[in-house]
């Protein structure tokens, strides 16, 4: 029972749905009558996309990204377990920090990245300052849930064994939080993705979302659903890094998880 | 009620290979007979209950319970105690004991008059607005009985109702639960791995043995119920004992897990 | 009967590890601790404007926030961008919940389905949905449709897959009682289905509210000169930082406030399930 296997139904359902996507589109296009300058056909997105992938700025664009996303996660991700750590280690600092990690956390950062614009610039710098605030506050919370829940028989165990202070940290915490962690550390890699990409979106000069923007700004539809479709790889690939580090655990009670 | 059990077999398919879980049960119970099914874990039990009460129908013979051929659950012609509890931890006590009575259609008042009754029969009456949550497993597992019992069914089906429950805890619950069923005149099924839970309940034992799962032997425990705890520590008990541990020893074929089982089963 | 039937409960034995005893004394602590973080951040902030170590036409200052914040509430631009984006949000997320509750229940009952169609909602769960934004707005137009639309289409990806999860919470020991007891098609999904699946449907109302709020003002950020969204970036292209902080300071209370009352809404009413409360409790926290 234990193996679930998945029924034979499952590949043709998924060709199915993508056919259904597919046919609305194409219907849509003919007999729905909807203006190919609003819904491309589909042969025009085809061509856009083998166009910008033929083209080396594109791959500049999608380097720059990626760069931007990589940064402001790595640096969420440094700050967020530092503070997570650093807050649970008396009951005092837990109990203030906690609510105030829950609140950057309920905050509908998205929002904020005009102030972002006005401090930092158009560049670089505000994606990464941007993007590293949003994912900050999931890493923060749930690092700091993971070292404050640690088992107590744990503790007593690490104590009656004789463990120093560095050792319980090292050995007996660490291990514990992990799992909570690492459920943090991937809603905070999604939010830095969320953040970056609509960050360039919003305003910039570079990047797959500056060229999505501009593309859907001056109405060249094809080329706009081609970056779509360019963002969507980018974002599985990240996707698929997040679940290299994190070890993954197909597990389906975990769903929520993994939610922003 | 009379219940026959002619020729039943199930198998199942599992990652291509067919498992024979049952093979040509013949069994028939008088009315008001305790029955217990004894045997290693395996040798489909279980499943043998799990078709006596409509929950799955077997691969080949049939159940005839009264004049009828059992197809669907019906808790007024046999009711489940299950092994885990499996109480609504969303429901109060009562309104627990009350479940099938309420799916029946049975009015608010009637059904509360009747939890609040059997409550009482249990020795739990002043936990009626508590949630199962808050109750010990012994308490939960009087509970699930309650729930059996509310539907007033010609037939309780008991699937291993103590194994999840300490040694003092089963023995007070045994001979408490024992006293209600001889008064309700129930026929009882039982399945056990418990040796000394099978002779202390039962008017007759049936071992079985696994892979497949057929009916070794049967063992008239003529003792009347319901029976004092003290019988466990009488002469006839010990000696039903040895000779049903042979017979489970043998329907195990090998030692070394007749040793595992006695240990578990003490 | 000679029995101890009425023995005491047990204690419950904590699954989860307990949290830190929360005894009245830190409690107050905390709350003091709280308001002196928020207020010592206040103060670094005017001091820094203050002394020109940042630029305020840049980040304003807490003051100034503070008196465009209460100008705010009297300008009748801001309230009617309020009121309509709000009636947006309302809209966005009845759309989006109605369909997310329907496709997640198809899912949810349907091993095959889930099957077949987890893997790419959860993959676009996790993608930025925004990259669709231009979509939308090719089809529906730049204003409030394309808000609603959007909005729904945020709300209703995550509405399916916390329903679907939710139905996955249903326990066979359950199903098998009411099939044993003879419950009806009607009496299994009242009596064990829904109780059951009701965390999974709380979390994904929240995810429905949350997401419904999010699309609809990034759309009208992104694209839309009316509503919130829309006059957060005219006030920031127009360099006015008071007001554009003090306009998202409003929409963050709102956030924070509905989320919190939410939290405690969903604890009090699945209290039963009071094993589960590492899990069940952060779910909403965190998202």
């Amino acid at each position: 029972m234990k193996e679930h296997k998945n029924s034979p139904l499952v590949w043709p359902l998924r060709a199915l749905g993508l056919g259904a996507l597919l046919g609305v589109w194409a219907f849509g296009n003919g007999p729905g009558g909807i203006s190919p300058l609003v819904l491309p056909t589909i042969p025009r997105v085809v061509e856009a996309l083998g166009e910008a992938l033929s083209q080396f700025s594109t791959y500049e664009a999608a380097a720059i990204t990626f760069g931007e996303i990589l940064a402001a996660f790595i640096l969420a991700a440094v700050f967020g377990l530092a503070a997570g750590f650093w807050a649970a280690r008396t009951p005092l600092r837990m109990q203030v920090f906690q609510s105030i990690f829950v609140w950057g956390y309920l905050a509908p950062l998205i929002l904020f990245y005009p102030i972002f614009i006005l401090s930092f610039g158009t560049g670089v710098g505000s994606k990464i300052g941007y993007g590293a605030v949003s994912a900050f506050f999931p890493i923060a919370y749930n690092s700091l849930r993971a070292f404050a829940t640690v088992q107590p028989t744990m503790l007593k165990v690490a104590k009656a064994f004789g463990a120093s202070s560095f050792q319980t940290d090292f050995l007996i915490k660490l291990p514990s939080a992990l799992p909570l962690i690492s459920s943090g550390v991937r809603i905070g890699a999604g939010a830095s993705m969320i953040t970056v990409i609509f960050a360039e979106m919003l305003a910039s000069t570079a990047g797959l979302g500056y060229q999505l923007a501009l593309n859907s700004q001056t109405f060249a539809a094809p080329q706009a659903f081609a970056m779509i479709i360019l963002l969507m790889a980018l974002v599985g690939v990240l996707q698929g890094l997040v679940n290299l580090l994190l070890t993954p655990r197909r597990d389906r009670g975990k769903i929520t998880n993994i939610a922003h | 009620m009379r219940m026959s059990i002619n020729d039943v077999s199930v198998t199942f398919t599992r990652a291509g290979s067919t498992v024979e879980a049952l093979k040509d049960i013949n069994l028939s119970l008088h009315e008001g007979e305790f029955v217990a099914l004894l045997g290693p874990s395996g040798c489909g039990k279980s499943t043998l209950l799990t078709c006596l009460g409509g929950l799955m129908t077997p691969t080949k013979g049939e159940i005839i319970v009264g004049e009828s051929v059992v197809e669907n659950p019906d808790p007024r012609r046999a009711a489940f105690v299950f092994q885990d509890y499996s109480l609504l931890p969303w429901k109060n006590i009562l309104d627990n004991v009350g479940v099938g009575l309420r799916f029946a259609g049975v009015g608010k008042q009637e059904r509360r008059e009747r939890s609040q009754e059997l409550l009482e029969m249990m020795g739990l009456s002043q936990w009626g607005e508590s949630h199962p949550g808050q109750l010990s497993g012994g308490m939960q597992q009087r509970v699930a009985v309650a729930r059996a019992l509310a539907m007033d069914p010609s037939i309780l089906l008991m699937d291993e109702p103590f194994g999840a429950l300490d040694e003092q805890t089963r023995r007070s619950l045994g001979e408490s639960i024992s006293t209600v069923l001889t008064e309700n005149k129930q026929t009882v099924v039982l399945v056990t791995h418990s040796l000394d839970e099978a002779i202390y309940w039962a008017d007759r034992v049936i071992v079985m043995s696994a892979r497949p799962g057929r009916i070794m032997a049967e063992v008239q425990i003529r003792q009347p119920r319901p029976r004092p705890l003290e019988f466990i520590a009488q002469e006839d008990f010990a000696q039903l004992r040895s000779q049903l541990f042979l017979m489970l020893n043998e329907a195990m074929g090998h030692d070394q897990q007749a040793v595992s089982l006695e240990t578990q089963g003490a | 009967m000679q029995t101890n039937l009425s023995a005491p409960p047990r204690t419950q034995p904590r699954l989860s590890a307990p949290k830190v005893v929360r005894t009245a004394d830190v409690k107050a602590q905390a709350r003091i601790g709280r308001v002196a973080v928020v207020v010592a951040a206040l103060i670094v902030w005017e001091v820094l404007t203050r002394f020109g170590l940042i630029d305020s036409d840049f980040v304003s200052t807490p003051l100034a926030v503070g008196v465009a914040f209460t100008e705010m509430l009297r300008s009748s631009e801001v309230l009617s961008a309020l009121a309509s984006t709000g009636g947006n949000i309302l809209l966005a997320f009845v759309i989006g919940t109605v369909i997310g509750v329907i496709a997640g229940t198809v899912m949810g009952l349907s091993k095959t389905l889930w099957q077949a169609y987890s893997a790419p909602l959860l993959f676009l769960m996790s993608t930025p949905k925004s990259i669709f934004l231009p979509i939308f707005i090719l089809l529906c137009g730049i204003g409030s449709t394309s808000a609603v639309v959007f909005g729904a289409f945020e709300a209703a990806v995550f509405v399916t897959i916390n329903v679907a999860a939710g139905m996955a919470l249903v326990e066979d020991r359950h199903m098998k009682v009411a099939r044993a007891f003879k419950a009806s098609w009607a009496q299994t999904i009242l009596a064990v289905v829904l109780p059951s699946a009701l965390p999974g449907i709380f979390t994904a109302l929240w995810f429905g509210i949350r997401h419904a709020f999010i699309g609809v003002l990034i759309a009208e950020l992104w694209a839309s000169s009316d509503g919130v969204g829309g006059l957060i970036r005219v006030y920031a292209e127009q360099l006015h930082t008071d007001k554009t902080l003090a306009l998202m300071l409003a929409v963050t209370i709102l956030a924070i406030i509905a989320g919190t009352i939410w939290n405690h809404l969903e604890t009090r009413l699945t209290r039963w399930r009071q094993s589960s409360a590492a899990g069940a409790t952060t779910t909403t926290a965190t998202s």
